[in-house]
């Protein structure tokens, strides 16, 4: 009888354990997600099969794969161009997402190639209203150097993306934002998309 | 006769003590008095005139003021129209005297008209009005001679500095990397502990003390770090020109220096100022030659850069497309945030 009674409780425990968890992960708050992309990120980098120089390409493409699906990377390219953005046609606009993307890849995907089993610790997150979250993150490398980074997140109807990476107080945005300003001060928006394009071209060679 | 003589070393030790002492008074001074008179002159260049807006046109880079800027054909026509609505709004008839904290108002007041107005609207995001009013002016009027200086400086990393660590990282291993500059930090903890002090954050510098003395005794004269590893007290990263911006003085203009990279002139006396509380000047002064100092120096910055310095200046320069203005912008946030907390 006593048996039997604690079964049913530990059953009964179980069960609404599953339950609840579920309940969480489908609630996705900004921090849970941030983590789990940098888990399934650090997974990647730290399979076996795809470690070393030759296999970079093919690690690179499926790190891409797991952790780019977070990233809201039109948001970050209309919060780089700022007020310019607006006076864009929309294939101006696409071409531009376009080539920022690749640009925000190439950079921080490339970063990874040196991996050398850096921790990333989730330290806090502050939530405005559900619109808007911070989700602060440190790096900790080998050499215990501490790197502070926190992702700005925006949820388009409870979907969570991140429109500004910050480290160490430099915000990634910003940072393309003073670049695009001024260069569209002296000169006009074909000649940015030709700059850009123009880097990408020496990057290759 | 051997009391005479130990007199008179005693005297010459004095009097050379007392020269050295005037020598670094004066390097002080020189070092402080031109940066003062940019300072003073960045300042004016800021000042009541409206016209000093055109005139140093290609060297702001804030995204606030290039939003200004792009958003009018006829600048000042159409700011002195914001600004008269300011007024009205604000009831002051007279002319504000402070006209940096108007330029604020006014360039938020015109990206929020400008939210309001485009009613396609993008969730008028007030975040990003924020985000850009956090953004500090950035102040560049040198910035041929420093665009210059960015070059010489890009070309040193890359020619001089680069292969010297990529060569040194190969030979030694980071945990002795890692040691060299636990030992060069735990020696230069007077700068933390003092500018503590001087910020009135009595908890930082007594954990500075500590730290200092934990290092230096378990940790092996401050090769290794027990204060963090062990203990957990961790290091107060505070300097002089952080301590100035505390006490509310202005970034100023910005500088590249040679070798030494991006700084602004408030940073510039920050880094004289460093140097005055910094140990390591005072040895160098007083035992070593000027060779020896500057082998201590590089020494020490080679190893930084082998740590991680050197990947930090690659991951701003390589992703950019204007690598001069993101390293000033990265070095201008990060310098804000420093300030901040």
């Amino acid at each position: 009888m006593k048996y039997r009674k604690i079964i049913s409780a530990m059953c009964v425990g179980v069960v609404s354990l599953t339950f609840m968890s579920t309940f969480l992960c489908a609630a996705d708050e900004p921090g849970k997600l941030v983590m789990k992309t940098v888990e399934s990120g650090l997974t990647v980098l730290k399979e076996p099969s795809l470690k070393g120089p030759e296999k970079t390409q093919e690690r690179r493409q499926r790190l891409w794969q797991e952790i780019s699906f977070i990233f809201n990377f039109e948001e970050m390219s209309k919060r780089a161009l700022g007020q310019h953005w607006k006076k864009r046609t929309p294939e101006e606009k696409k071409e531009f997402v376009e080539l920022f993307t690749n640009i925000m890849k190439d950079a921080y995907i490339g970063k990874t190639d040196t991996y050398s089993g850096e921790k990333i610790v989730f330290l806090k997150e502050k939530n405005d209203d559900n619109k808007y979250a911070t989700v602060q993150t440190k790096i900790i490398s080998n050499t215990g150097t501490e790197v502070l980074v926190d992702y700005r997140m925006l949820s388009n109807d409870g979907k969570w993306t991140i429109y500004d990476v910050i480290i160490e107080g430099v915000s990634l945005v910003n940072n393309y934002r003073s670049q695009f300003n001024n260069i569209l001060m002296k000169s006009s928006f074909e000649e940015l998309i030709q700059k850009i394009k123009d880097k990408k071209g020496k990057e290759e060679i | 006769m051997r009391k005479y003589n130990k007199g008179v070393r005693e005297l010459y030790e004095r009097q050379t003590m007392r020269k050295f002492a005037c020598l670094m008074y004066f390097f002080a001074l020189s070092l402080f008095f031109p940066m003062a008179i940019l300072w003073a002159e960045s300042l004016s260049a800021h000042g009541p005139v409206v016209s000093s807006c055109e005139t140093v046109d290609d060297s702001k880079t804030s995204g606030k003021d290039m939003l200004n800027k792009n958003e009018k054909t006829e600048p000042a026509d159409s700011k002195q129209l914001v600004s008269e609505r300011l007024s009205i709004k604000n009831a002051t008839p007279e002319v504000p005297f402070d006209e940096t904290v108007i330029d604020n108002k006014v360039s938020d007041k015109n990206t929020m008209d400008k939210d309001e107005d485009g009613e396609e609207g993008e969730e008028a995001e007030p975040e990003e009005s924020e985000e850009m009013s956090e953004a500090t002016q950035i102040k560049d009027p040198l910035q041929s001679v420093n665009r210059a200086m960015f070059v010489f400086n890009d070309k040193a990393f890359h020619y001089f500095f680069k292969p010297i660590y990529t060569g040194y990282n190969s030979m030694i291993p980071v945990q002795a990397r890692v040691s060299v500059r636990n030992f060069y930090t735990n020696i230069t903890m007077p700068i933390s502990f003092f500018n503590c002090l001087f910020q009135s954050n009595f908890k930082g510098a007594g954990t500075e003390m500590l730290r200092f003395v934990v290092n230096s005794t378990i940790g092996v004269g401050g090769f290794l770090d027990p204060a963090k590893s062990r203990f957990n007290i961790i290091k107060q990263n505070r300097d002089f020109g952080q301590t100035l911006g505390k006490y509310k003085m202005e970034s100023g203009t910005y500088l590249v220096l040679p070798f030494l990279g991006p700084s602004t002139s408030r940073d510039a006396i920050g880094l004289a100022g460093d140097a005055v509380l910094n140990p390591l000047t005072w040895v160098s002064w007083f035992f070593l030659t000027p060779i020896e100092s500057i082998g201590n120096y590089m020494y020490d910055s080679v190893n930084d850069l082998s740590i991680d310095t050197g990947d930090t200046y690659e991951s701003i320069t390589k992703p950019a497309i204007d690598p001069y203005v993101a390293v000033q912008d990265a070095y201008i946030q990060n310098r804000v945030k420093k300030v901040k907390d």
